[in-house]
């Protein structure tokens, strides 16, 4: 208490100063307007400042939820976006005439899977039983054959890629309409070979293998790939040709499904002739 | 005794007077504005304790805002003035100290102390005055030019009523 009063007495003065100052100052930005606003306005902006400060550290405790709200809203767009639905749309029209029936139905797809790696591989594309595909519709692209519809669901089928070891196709020489059977090798994604090829025939370097259109999945005609090279010293009686395939398998994007109308009809004979 | 309270006291009305009634009336292109009625404050005598010299300074200022309308404005420069005062006066004492009931004056400390010790005082409290006035950095050196013709203003004020002063007194010793 003693130490209190010797330093108010020490201090008294500049104490005193302070007080009128504080005095006078009260004095002057209250009754001046001009100096009042001024105040006002420095009291107002440095008072903003603090409290952006403030408000900023205050966010950094906020940013884990609004994250979390951002991202909710973030899915909420994607799935309005065009792209998050899935298209049902199909080209493919029925033909109800006696002179010219519709046999084959080719349906739009896209691929939405896909593996050349393996020795069975596969492919699942996005049409299913609503669109009309059906088991063992065949998938061809534009540049030739790509695989075999296994399993249909409601929307999605899935299919075994020509790069499986279970496929065989029913092939032919373009030039001469001699046929074998294609199957792949688990080797190289870019070749297939072609067996059942008599040795006889004559067949050149380059020369194109399309689908036979024997099988009942693919239409005859279909092109598959280009002759690379064959070897007559395997068998005496047969070929081995080796087959350049012409699609791309690591790049496969949009097919058609290739449905035949009659193939019920037509394997019933089979199975009936057996 | 009287006479000693007396002459200090009709000094000030006589200044602040003078103030109010002339020199808050000059007006020359709004950059002069002397303000002579520090020398209330910068005349009062030495041995007055601070607390005093203090109030003393805040009325003084205080009624000079009163009648020029702009409160606050003198007393804050004048509270100030007062403290720079007491404290400039410890560092510019004489070896020997002040003379008891000493008023400040050129005769006294020589002319070379007293044009020292005024303008420094007028320099500090015109200088406070003229940035509450304007109460922003905005027109800094327009501000600035304003308070340095003032300052001389005031000064060239200070020295004449320092001169009539001296002869005043000195008529007086010589009677």
């Amino acid at each position: 208490m003693r130490t209190l009063i010797r330093l108010l007495q020490a201090y008294h003065m500049f104490i005193i100063f302070l007080a009128l100052e504080t005095f006078a100052f009260l004095m002057l930005i209250n009754h001046n307007p001009y100096q009042k606003s001024k105040f006002t306005n420095a009291a107002l902006s440095i008072t903003g400042e603090i409290l952006q400060k403030i408000e900023k550290v205050k966010n950094y405790f906020y940013l884990a939820k609004i994250n979390q709200r951002l991202v909710h809203e973030n899915a909420q767009l994607k799935n309005s976006l065009i792209s998050s639905l899935k298209s049902n749309r199909i080209t493919a029209k029925d033909l109800s005439d006696l002179v010219f029936e519709k046999h084959w139905t080719f349906i739009d797809c896209n691929i939405v899977f896909n593996s050349t790696n393996k020795q069975q591989n596969i492919l699942i594309i996005d049409r299913g039983a609503k669109h009309g595909v059906v088991s063992e519709a065949g998938i061809v692209t534009e540049k030739g054959v790509i695989g075999i519809v296994r399993n249909v669901s409601a929307n999605y089928s899935n299919a075994l890629s020509l790069l499986n070891s279970q496929v065989t196709i029913s092939a032919r020489l373009r030039k001469s309409k001699h046929f074998g059977i294609l199957k792949w090798d688990g080797r190289s994604p870019k070749y297939c070979y072609m067996f059942d090829l008599p040795t006889h025939i004559n067949i050149e370097n380059g020369d194109t293998i399309e689908t036979s259109g024997y099988s009942s999945i693919f239409p005859a005609g279909i092109p598959i790939g280009i002759v690379e090279d064959f070897d007559k010293s395997n068998d005496p009686n047969f070929l081995k040709v080796k087959v350049k395939l012409l699609e791309e398998f690591g790049a496969l994007s949009h097919a058609y499904i290739v449905i035949n109308k009659f193939k019920n009809e037509i394997d019933s004979l089979k199975n009936l002739s057996q | 005794m009287i006479k000693e309270i007396l002459t200090p006291f009709a000094r000030a009305i006589l200044l602040i007077a003078l103030q109010l009634l002339v020199l808050n009336n000059i007006e020359l292109g709004g950059y002069i504005n002397p303000y002579l009625y520090i020398l209330v404050i910068l005349l009062l005598p030495t041995d007055l304790p601070g607390w005093l010299q203090l109030i003393i300074s805040f009325f003084t200022g205080f009624i000079i805002d009163l009648y020029s309308v702009t409160p606050g404005m003198h007393t804050f420069a004048s509270v100030a003035l007062g403290y720079f005062r007491f404290t400039l006066l410890k560092y510019m004492a004489p070896r020997e100290g002040y003379n008891k009931k000493l008023t400040p004056s050129a005769q006294e400390l020589g002319l070379a102390w007293y044009f020292r010790y005024t303008l420094i005082l007028t320099t500090i409290h015109h200088t406070i005055l003229f940035f509450i006035e304007s109460f922003s950095f905005q027109n800094f050196f327009q501000t600035l030019l304003r308070i340095i013709l003032s300052i001389a203003f005031t000064e060239l004020c200070i020295i004449i009523f320092e001169y009539f002063r001296g002869t005043a007194r000195s008529s007086q010793l010589s009677n």
